[in-house]
């Protein structure tokens, strides 16, 4: 009898340890999201929440090249801004980053029409906790058409992702020690139509309830933790509506005493063309990036108190990743990347 | 509640946890208010526990009065009665809207401008087996090879026990009923040998049927990009499917059952294996086989009508061709119950039903002739290379038949077999439409290597079985060995298995029974 | 009758229905030892029997029967 309980409970050990190696090997976590847990503790000091937009904009590893400070992408593609506070509480509980930027570009989005599966890219790469649990609530909660019961295929991602097993041989995530520390960048140009005329709007249109309530929720969060944030709506084309909501998701950070910028309306930010600067109408590209990024990553170092590590050895990735992304521009454009600073900032 | 489903796992989880806590006297209350439980789950209303109820308690009070009655024509009045009573309600629930088809057809025929809007009834789950059960039970009753239950409660149980609402086997009372009601103590080799058993059926229906369906729905689903030779491994394919789908279905249920300590009849013995249609049947869904066998086939074989028949045909046709006669009217009748039993529509008539019975019928009558001829010729039926031609001849035979089975309706049956029939020898030479067939096709390399693989360990696992119990054996062998086989049974069904979001739920296929 | 007697007669009986002249049944005689004789000749076998004793088996006997001893046993309590 009790050799028979000594075996299951065994067994169950075994199954156990096998199931979380298994789960490490096997199932990839869709963004680089999931890196921020094995960063080592007290290493991050920028964290930058936003979709693609962050992690297209702000070269994170130009700005650790010219100040210092590291900045970790806790963005994924098209994340819905519902995620900000819940990255938030796990960028706090891992971490102890001096400053967030939130990147205001989902802010105006529809919570119901848009959601769709994406926000698994983000909610799959955060680890398992109540945190996580509740954050897949509260972005299912504004989904209507989505049962209850189908909520646990949210939670175990490897309900989902357990037949990734075929990409194991096509991943770029395993092995690859997350490109530039999260930035991505395209040299394409893609001219909008309405260039010449991207005034931004003056209007304020009311954000839907929803997304007001998410917004004022994170600000509350913020300001119960004290912590340092900056908004940021990112420079690119929006249309007119969009922009209002915008405005009015402005007033409302502003209302609350938090810092705020709209790049599209900065004067600093005016060497950006937009016939050349954009990837397509929603990004820049790399050499709208650059010009982004030499403003605000000195707009951050000199508004807010971030270290210097440059001479510490422990952050040497950092610069081996920028020195891989010097090396890869070249490759890729053809241009050398210092030249390209050199033009920018004589301009 | 699904069988390969997290819930049904957590249920069965915690049902077993308690039963084996609760005294043996009253364990049968946990079984009962688990199936109660099972039964209406997600499907809790008036009208289906009004449905429920009219069968229990007539079947309840007419077996009591049958008993009373025995051997008399009350009896008989009662059986007549609780029959017509169970019937009605599964013709009404399941079947209604085959007579509404059956009608828009004569309307049609008689270009009668009226055709009747087809219904929707919503049953409880299991309608198709406890239906079947329940009338065995009242006639067994009446036959007496079985005793009335006379706690309602009890009889309840045996209505609803959850295992088998979701597949069968069609148990008989007097052999399960005892197993029922009366207390199993916990053995841990008996939940072993269980939980080996439910592995196996989780891991044919996640990793073999799921996938195999996820082909078989991509080229049926989309004939006109496809040719023959996807068409014919789809017809296979399909055949696979349902035996994987269904055989495992029944190994989580006896595994279960095992658990619990309750034997229940075999319903899949190696069909695949079998030489003719005839004896395939005796291998595939066994019960069904056995239910029609008992309670139709014989009672009209004997039936005076039949015999009747049977004089008048031995005096027309002589003996060896007159009795035939009356058996071969019997099986067709027979046959077409079966047939309807897996669903109200002439695609499963036929498929299941009437092309089954010209297999067995051409079998009977080709069957004798093709012997002579062999004889004369001097082949030998004897041998591995006639067999290994019977066994393919049966398996494409019921395949066919299967094509069928799967249409969405005879037009579309008929499309299917055209499809196949049609050697367009030029698609082969096509690249573009082969490589646009191979993306559509609905698996991928991997999933396309998974299923040949598994597929291969099936197969394997059934030329093992054919000579010794193979779980027994397994779990003879020393622990380490056991034990990385069952890791790794366990983890190709984790990783492997077609489950969770990512896949396409396609529901079981004998559930909708 | 004798059982013996009963035994010689059911030989005629299996016999004629399956046109074999060399059948002998025994008690422990199944279906499986007499070639030919599967669930559809059984009804058949069944109602030979009942002609040849003047008896009429229900279906629960029908169902039941595991044997040619069984059946014997049947048709000795029917005739006495």
């Amino acid at each position: 009898m009790k050799k028979n309980i000594a075996k299951v409970v065994v067994f169950l050990l075994i199954f156990i340890i096998l199931f979380l190696c298994i789960n490490k090997i096997l199932w990839i976590a869709p963004s680089p999201i999931s890196y921020f847990y094995n960063e080592p503790k007290e290493t991050i000091d920028v964290v930058y929440i936003g979709s693609s937009n962050a992690y297209m904009h702000f070269n994170s590893v130009l700005a650790y090249d010219l100040y210092g400070y590291t900045t970790f992408f806790l963005s994924t593609e098209a994340q819905t801004f519902a995620l900000a506070k819940y990255l938030m509480i796990d960028a706090e509980k891992y971490q102890n980053p001096s400053l967030y930027v939130i990147d205001l570009g989902k802010v105006a989005d529809d919570m119901d029409s848009y959601l769709g599966e994406e926000f698994r890219k983000t909610t799959d790469s955060m680890k398992f906790s109540k945190n996580r649990i509740n954050a897949i609530n509260e972005v299912l909660s504004y989904k209507e058409d989505i049962d209850k019961k189908d909520y646990i295929n949210y939670y175990f991602s490897f309900l989902m992702y357990h037949n990734k097993w075929k990409d194991i041989s096509k991943s770029n995530i395993i092995g690859s020690k997350n490109l530039y520390k999260g930035y991505y960048f395209s040299k394409l140009t893609d001219k909008i139509e309405s260039h010449d005329t991207y005034i931004w709007s003056k209007d304020i249109i009311q954000l839907p309830e929803e997304n007001k309530m998410i917004l004022l929720n994170l600000i509350k969060y913020i300001k119960e933790n004290n912590l340092n944030v900056i908004f940021v709506v990112p420079e690119r084309y929006f249309d007119e509506t969009f922009q209002a909501k915008i405005n009015d998701a402005v007033n409302i950070i502003e209302n609350n005493n938090l810092k705020v910028i709209n790049c599209n309306t900065l004067e600093e930010l005016n060497n950006i063309d937009f016939n050349i600067d954009l990837q397509n109408a929603h990004h820049l590209n790399v050499y709208g990036s650059t010009k982004y990024t030499l403003w605000f990553s000195k707009y951050l170092k000199e508004n807010y108190n971030l270290p210097d590590h440059r001479n510490d050895v422990r952050y040497s990735s950092w610069d081996s990743e920028y020195k891989r992304f010097k090396d890869n521009f070249k490759k890729i454009t053809d241009k050398n990347f210092d030249d390209l600073l050199l033009e920018y900032t004589n301009n | 509640m699904n069988l390969t489903t997290l819930t049904f796992l957590v249920f069965c989880f915690i049902t077993i946890l308690i039963y084996f806590v609760i005294p043996k006297k009253f364990q049968w209350v946990v079984l009962l208010i688990s199936s109660i439980i099972f039964l209406f789950y997600d499907n809790l209303h008036i009208s289906t526990v009004i449905q429920a109820l009219l069968i229990l308690i007539p079947s309840y009070i007419i077996g009591i009065q049958i008993e009373k009655n025995s051997n008399t024509k009350k009896g008989k009045i009662f059986l007549i009665a609780g029959t017509l009573i169970i019937l009605a309600q599964l013709f009404y629930l399941k079947y209604t809207n085959l007579f509404l088809a059956t009608f828009n057809h004569i309307f049609n025929l008689f270009k009668i401008d009226y055709q009747f809007d087809f219904v929707y009834r919503n049953s409880l789950i299991g309608i198709s087996y406890y239906s079947l059960i329940m009338i065995s039970y009242l006639v067994d009753i009446y036959r007496g090879t079985c005793n009335a239950q006379k706690n309602i409660f009890k009889c309840a149980l045996f209505m609803s026990y959850f295992p088998i609402l979701t597949s069968g086997p069609f148990i008989r009372y007097g052999s399960v009923g005892k197993e029922l009601y009366e207390g199993h103590k916990f053995n841990y080799d008996r939940m072993v040998r269980g939980l080996v058993r439910i592995l196996w059926g989780v891991f044919k229906i996640l990793v073999i049927s799921q996938r195999l369906g996820m082909f078989v729905d991509s080229v049926y689903g989309n004939l006109e990009l496809f040719n023959f030779i996807f068409t014919f491994a789809a017809m296979i394919a399909f055949t696979l499917q349902l035996y994987t789908n269904f055989s495992g279905s029944i190994d989580v249920i006896m595994g279960i059952s095992e658990i619990i300590g309750i034997k229940l009849p075999e319903n899949f013995t190696l069909p695949f294996f079998s030489k003719t249609v005839t004896e395939l049947w005796r291998n595939w869904h066994i019960t069904l086989g056995a239910w029609l066998k008992d309670y139709i086939f014989y009672p009209l074989l004997k039936s005076d009508f039949m015999q009747k028949l049977n004089k008048k045909c031995q005096k027309r046709f002589g003996k060896k061709v007159g009795k035939k006669i009356p058996m071969y009217l019997s099986m067709l009748i027979m046959w077409i119950i079966i047939g309807a039993w897996h669903g109200g529509a002439y695609t499963f008539i036929i498929g299941s039903g009437i092309l089954q019975f010209v297999y067995m019928f051409l079998e009977d009558t080709l069957g004798q002739i093709s012997d002579k001829i062999n004889k004369k010729l001097g082949i030998r039926k004897d041998v591995f290379s006639y067999k290994l031609y019977q066994v393919i001849r049966t398996f494409l035979l019921f395949s066919f038949a299967m094509i069928f089975f799967r249409a969405s309706s005879l037009t579309n049956a008929f499309e299917i077999i055209k499809n196949i029939f049609i050697i367009n020898l030029g698609t082969l030479m096509n690249k573009d439409a082969l490589l646009n067939m191979i993306t559509n096709m609905g698996l991928d390399i991997y999933d396309f290597a998974i299923l040949f693989v598994s597929l291969i360990i099936l197969f394997i696992m059934q030329l093992l079985a054919r000579k010794r119990d193979v779980r027994e054996k397994l779990l003879e062998q020393n622990i380490i060995f056991r034990w990385v086989i069952l890791y790794i049974l366990i983890f190709t069904i984790i990783i492997f298995g077609c489950y969770g979001a990512g896949y396409d739920a396609t529901a079981f296929i004998y559930r909708q029974f | 009758m004798e059982r013996e007697e009963i035994f010689e007669r059911l030989n005629g009986v299996f016999r004629d229905v399956f046109d074999d002249d060399s059948i002998v049944v025994t008690e422990t005689t199944t279906a499986k030892d007499i070639e030919d004789w599967d669930s559809l000749e059984h009804i058949n076998l069944v109602v030979a029997v009942e002609q040849e004793f003047g008896i009429k088996f229900n279906m629960g006997e029908v169902t039941t029967m595991k044997n040619v001893g069984d059946m014997v046993d049947i048709i000795i309590s029917r005739i006495s």
